[in-house]
Parts: structure tokens; sequence; C-alpha cells
């Protein structure tokens, strides 16, 4: 039986490219994409040379690239473009799966027959007529090959551009050891403290014990290090066979508070996102059934423009799902949470991930930066304050002071 | 050009920053004040108020915090080196103490170089650094870290150069509190805004005494025009109210 062979297709800079070419004015400065939610989702090449990444939020955005425009992302060109690019690598393989803007996996496992000790000309063959055919709309793809996804995308993202690096699956781990460490799919903070620590490469990630990445990066940091480590048997999942995962709210009344709805759904949906942010995965679809008192079910659906696995993109869009709702003077007796579209988190989707579920992105960037403080600087150090006794006549005792978390 | 750079090293010719983006504003939250300023205190720029105590710096800065709140539905931080400040009147001056962080650092060189993190990270609308003195003490605390380097930092790069240059890249307005005789030269110089505030007056009914009148005066103002002195009135009526004479 022939060995797994994985490929990853991408085209840099995809969706920047897209709007260049609707609208060519746009060159004149560096160009940044920003998200439903304000937040970067692809930027030109002049701005990834400032430092922009996706995930920043448009603030960050404009300090690391002030001379940038940034602009909402028009979503209709870039998914017909995104269409156009899937349709083209279709015919190279029975199982693809996309990964975000302009990225996709491919099982080339059948094009690759015999000799697993070298690259099968076959394969060097399949990869040159699939880059070809991405070229011939346009776009200047990297292709990287090898036994794993996580492998073969580390592989496509060192080639350069119009570039194929192909690997034998056997030479796989110690072509990842040598990688940058900042290539590992974990959130920002993550790979700031990797840098602090002083870890570079992916070599140098995978000898860490295992307990302590556990400790301190959770369990997305130690699938990460499996990874790493070149064990990563993750099939290449179409987008027809994604899984999906929901949950059941049952009212013992009906109810028709949308805030309380709200709140219940977004408990669920925290419940539901924990476990794939563990496996470093990400939701596409979004899909509420609500069923009504007078026994009519309402079917409401959210697509993501990105895969993310954040509570706050599907928070907003929970509240988006219920305000579309008709209730026609009726009230819910039950419903249906269903997260669909499941699959790996997309490429450089990095701070997508927030790390405690808070509601606002700036607070959870700030308590990231803060936990980094306390610990140089005492956690005492660093307070929120409310009101205990304001009309005390001693102005110390009417504040009380407790830590920012 | 080559020669000089040859003889001066690489960075001593630079070109010149070509279209500025406008600096954004935060209001003071008194009229006169924002329109001498041209529309309030600057983000992404430092601002140093001077005054000597209950002259209204605090209040001043703590009107800009509330501004912030309700301009840009943002974060703000206070560093509290003294470690007077009282969140009851920051509350009763606007200030959303959900959405302020307090800091007491141990040390002046602490408080520096958490600053520096918390600009850094783009997160805070406005920070405000309170370099005052203790009460009933006499030295300025640290005042020589503001001059000088942090640990970590290259020897030769102060830090008031390093503060004023990562702060431009952010959104957050950085403003200093400190007292007249006791300002450190670096910050003097790396200051956008200098403000100058005098106590002129209480407001007094029969014996309470309900605000203050007092004027601030424009030290310094890379953005615009230096030199005007304008009156401000603080009432203490139940909540801090402020308003431009």
């Amino acid at each position: 039986m022939a060995e797994r062979q994985i490929a990853y297709l991408w085209a840099p800079y995809f969706g920047a490219t897209v709007a260049h070419a609707a609208a060519p004015q746009l060159a004149d400065r560096p160009l940044i994409l920003l998200d439903e939610q304000g937040r970067v989702l692809a930027m030109d090449a002049a701005a990834a040379r400032a430092g922009i990444i996706p995930g920043l939020s448009d603030q960050q955005a404009a300090a690391r690239c002030p001379s940038a425009r940034l602009t909402p992302a028009a979503r209709f060109p870039l998914w017909e473009a995104q269409e156009q690019f899937l349709d083209r690598i279709k015919p190279f393989a029975d199982r693809w799966q996309p990964d975000g803007l302009g990225r996709v996996y491919l099982d080339a496992t059948a094009a690759a027959p015999g000799d697993p000790g070298r690259v099968a000309d076959a394969l060097v063959q399949w990869c040159q007529a699939l880059v070809a055919a991405v070229r011939g709309l346009g776009w200047r793809p990297a292709l990287g090959a090898t036994g794993s996804k996580f492998g073969a995308r580390v592989a496509g993202q060192v080639a350069q551009q119009n570039a194929a690096l192909l690997l034998i699956p056997a030479a796989q781990r110690a072509f990842l050891a040598a990688q940058p460490a900042s290539l590992l799919p974990l959130d920002a903070d993550a790979l700031l403290q990797l840098r602090y620590l002083g870890i570079r490469t992916l070599g140098q990630y995978t000898q860490l014990p295992a307990a302590g990445v556990l400790a301190r990066f959770g369990p997305a940091g130690r699938t990460a290090q499996r990874w790493a480590q070149g064990l990563d048997d993750r099939p290449v999942v179409p987008p027809w066979e994604s899984p999906e995962v929901s949950a059941r709210l049952e009212f013992d009344a009906p109810l028709a508070d949308v805030g309380i709805l709200l709140a219940a759904l977004r408990r669920q949906a925290d419940r539901l996102l924990a476990p794939l942010r563990d496996r470093l995965q990400a939701v596409g679809r979004l899909a509420l059934h609500i069923t009504r008192a007078d026994g009519r079910t309402i079917p409401l659906t959210h697509v993501f423009p990105q895969p993310t696995a954040a509570a706050e993109p599907v928070r907003l869009a929970l509240a988006g799902l219920l305000e579309r709702m008709t209730w026609d003077g009726e009230s819910a007796t039950e419903i249906t949470l269903t997260l669909a579209g499941i699959t790996d988190a997309p490429g450089s989707q990095l701070t997508l991930f927030d790390l405690d579920g808070a509601d606002d992105g700036n607070r959870t960037r700030l308590t990231a930066t803060l936990d980094r403080l306390a610990a140089r600087f005492g956690a005492d150090a660093f307070r929120l304050a409310s009101l205990a006794d304001p009309d005390n006549l001693l102005f110390e005792r009417r504040a009380a002071f407790q830590p920012w978390r | 050009m080559a020669q000089l750079q040859l003889r001066y090293g690489p960075r001593a010719l630079r070109k010149a920053p070509g279209e500025r983006e406008p600096v954004g504003r935060l209001s003071t939250t008194f009229p006169a004040l924002d329109d001498a300023l041209g529309g309030g205190l600057p983000a992404g720029r430092i601002t140093e108020i001077i005054g000597a105590a209950t002259s209204g710096k605090a209040t001043l800065a703590a009107k800009v915090l509330a501004a912030a709140h309700v301009e840009r539905n943002a974060l703000v931080a206070w560093i509290d080196l003294p470690r007077t400040s009282d969140p009851e009147y920051l509350h009763r001056c606007g200030v959303d103490l959900s959405r302020l962080l307090i800091v007491r650092p141990r040390d002046g060189t602490d408080a520096l170089a958490i600053t520096l993190h918390l600009v850094e990270s783009s997160t805070l609308a406005a920070l405000v650094f309170d370099a005052t003195a203790r009460p009933g003490e006499n030295p300025p605390p640290d005042s020589a870290a503001l001059a000088g380097s942090l640990p970590g930092l290259p020897a030769a790069s102060g830090l008031g150069e390093r503060l004023a240059t990562l702060v431009t890249h952010t959104p957050t307005a950085v403003i200093f509190l400190t007292e007249p005789g006791r300002c450190a030269q670096a910050l003097a110089h790396v200051a956008t805004v200098r403000l100058a505030l005098r106590r002129e007056r209480w407001i007094m009914r029969g014996t309470d005494v309900r605000g203050y009148e007092a004027q601030v005066e424009i030290v310094k103002h890379r953005l615009g025009r230096a030199g005007a002195v304008i009156p401000i009135r603080i009432v203490f009526n139940g909540t801090v109210r402020g308003a431009g004479l």
C-alpha cells in the first residue's frame, strides 16, 4: 500500500490580490482587509512586511503600519475567487480540504505510488501540473508535500512563491525540526511566550517536556507539539464530510426574551467550542433550529468568512441570528444549536483563539499582557477598583481593590 | 550624502516623513481648553501636566480618561506611583472603574517598564502616569529614571525617547502628572504637549468648598500654538463637573 502523501497549496496574499483586482486604486498604499469584527483578515505584501498578521485588531494594525489603508473585506469577490480557486484544484484529488482563503490541502496518496524512500516522479509531475493549473488563474502559488498535514503546510510556507517543496515522509521530522517556531498553529501570545523562553525552532519545541507544554500552553499546545514531532495523522476531510457538533436547549415554559435566549445559547456555544480549540479546530458555519410554541421550526444559518474557534465571532453571529428571527408573537420551546463545517483552524488565523473567552478583544489582549507583567512585577501591582462604601468619611474605605482578572 | 553617511553613520541622514497622518484627540471635557489644543490632548503622544498639589492636574487627567470611555469605549490605565489615587473620586469624575486598570508598582523603574509594555500592547486609549511625590516625600520618585535607561534596554537609549517613539505607533495618549521643579528634563523634551496648572481660588458657599478655579497654561504644543492661558472651573457638585470659563 502506498505511503500517505498530503499536499498543501496556497496563494500568498490571496485576499489583497482579489481586492486589488476589484479596485486598482487601492494599490497606492499598503492594504489591510478587515473582517466583520474589525480584525485583520488579509493583507498585501507591503503590509505583511510591516508586521501585519491575520487576527490583529484594526488599532494594532494601524499602529504597526500607519500608512496602510484599512478597509472592510468585500465578501462576494473573495468568495467568488475562492470558488474559482477550488474549482481549479478539484480535478487533481478526490479528497481536498480548504484551509482558509486561497489555501487547500489535497490527498496526494494516489498520485505517489511506489517506493516510499524517494519522491515519486509521478508525484513531481502531479505537483507541477497542479501549480500550473492554479497559475493559469493568475496566482503564483506555493506548494508543499509530505506525509502529514502539518508537515505539508510548513513545507508550503517555506516554499517560495511559484515553487514546490516535496519531502519524503521519512525526512519530515528532521525538516520540521529546523523550521521556526512561529509556524506553530498557536495563538500570538503563546508564540510570544516561546520567544521569551528562547524557543526559536520547532525542534526546540518538540524537546520540551510534554507535561510542561500541557501545563503552560494547554491541550492545544500539546497537540501542536505532537504535530511538530511529525505525529500528525489527521486525514484530509472534504467539506461535504466535515463533522458538526450540536446541543439542544429545551425550555420548561416557552421563552421569547431574546436576552435570556442569547445568554443560554452563548453558554452552550462556549461549551461546544472549548474542545474544538483544544484540538486546533475551527467552525465554518453556525445553525440554529428554533421550534416555536406553534410547532413551527425556523432554521437560521450564519457562514463565517473564515472558519473560527474564537468565542466573540460566534457570539456575535448568535446575536445576529436571533435578531433575524421572526417571532410572530410566538415564543421558543426548543432550540438546537449546531456548529458545522468543523475543520482545521485556518492557516495564520492565530489570534482568533481568544485566551479566556472574555467579551472584549482589547481586554483579552490586555489581560494576556498583564499575565506576563504580573510574572515579572508581581500580581499585586495590577488592580481593578470598585466602590465599596462611597459615603464613608475615610476615603480609603470608599473603594475596594481586587486583582485585574 | 554617501560621504556624510560614511563619516557620521548610515542613520545620520534620514528621509523626511511624507504626508503626516492626522493625530487623534481626546477631549479634556473643558471646551475652551479643547479649542486651544486643537481638539484635546493628542492620542499617540506624550502630554505632561505640571502642577502643585490640589492644582487640578489629577482631575484634568481623570476627565480625559472619562472622555476616552465615552468617545472610544476604551480601556484606560492609571499608574499610581505615589499610591494616592482615589477610585471614588475618579468615579465621580466619570471614569468607568470596570474599564480602569490601576497599577501600583514598587518603584519608578518598575512603573516605567510597565508603562512601556502597556503602551506597546496598544490596548489602552489613555494612560495616566502619576509621577508626583508621595505625601511627605521630599525627593521625586525616580525622576532620574525618566531621563535614564531601563534594564534590558541598550544603555544609550533613554526611556523618554524610547517611549516617545513607541507611543506614536499606538492609539494611546500618555499623560504624565508632575510637580513644578520636579519635572524630568527628558520628559519635558519628548512631551508633545506640556500644560502647567495653577489653582487661582476656591469656590466657596458659606464655609463649604464647592470647587475651584484654575489656570491652564499651554507651555509647549508641538502640534499647535503654545502660550495660551485658559481658565477652567471645577465644581464638586455631587459629581465633579468641569467647565471652561
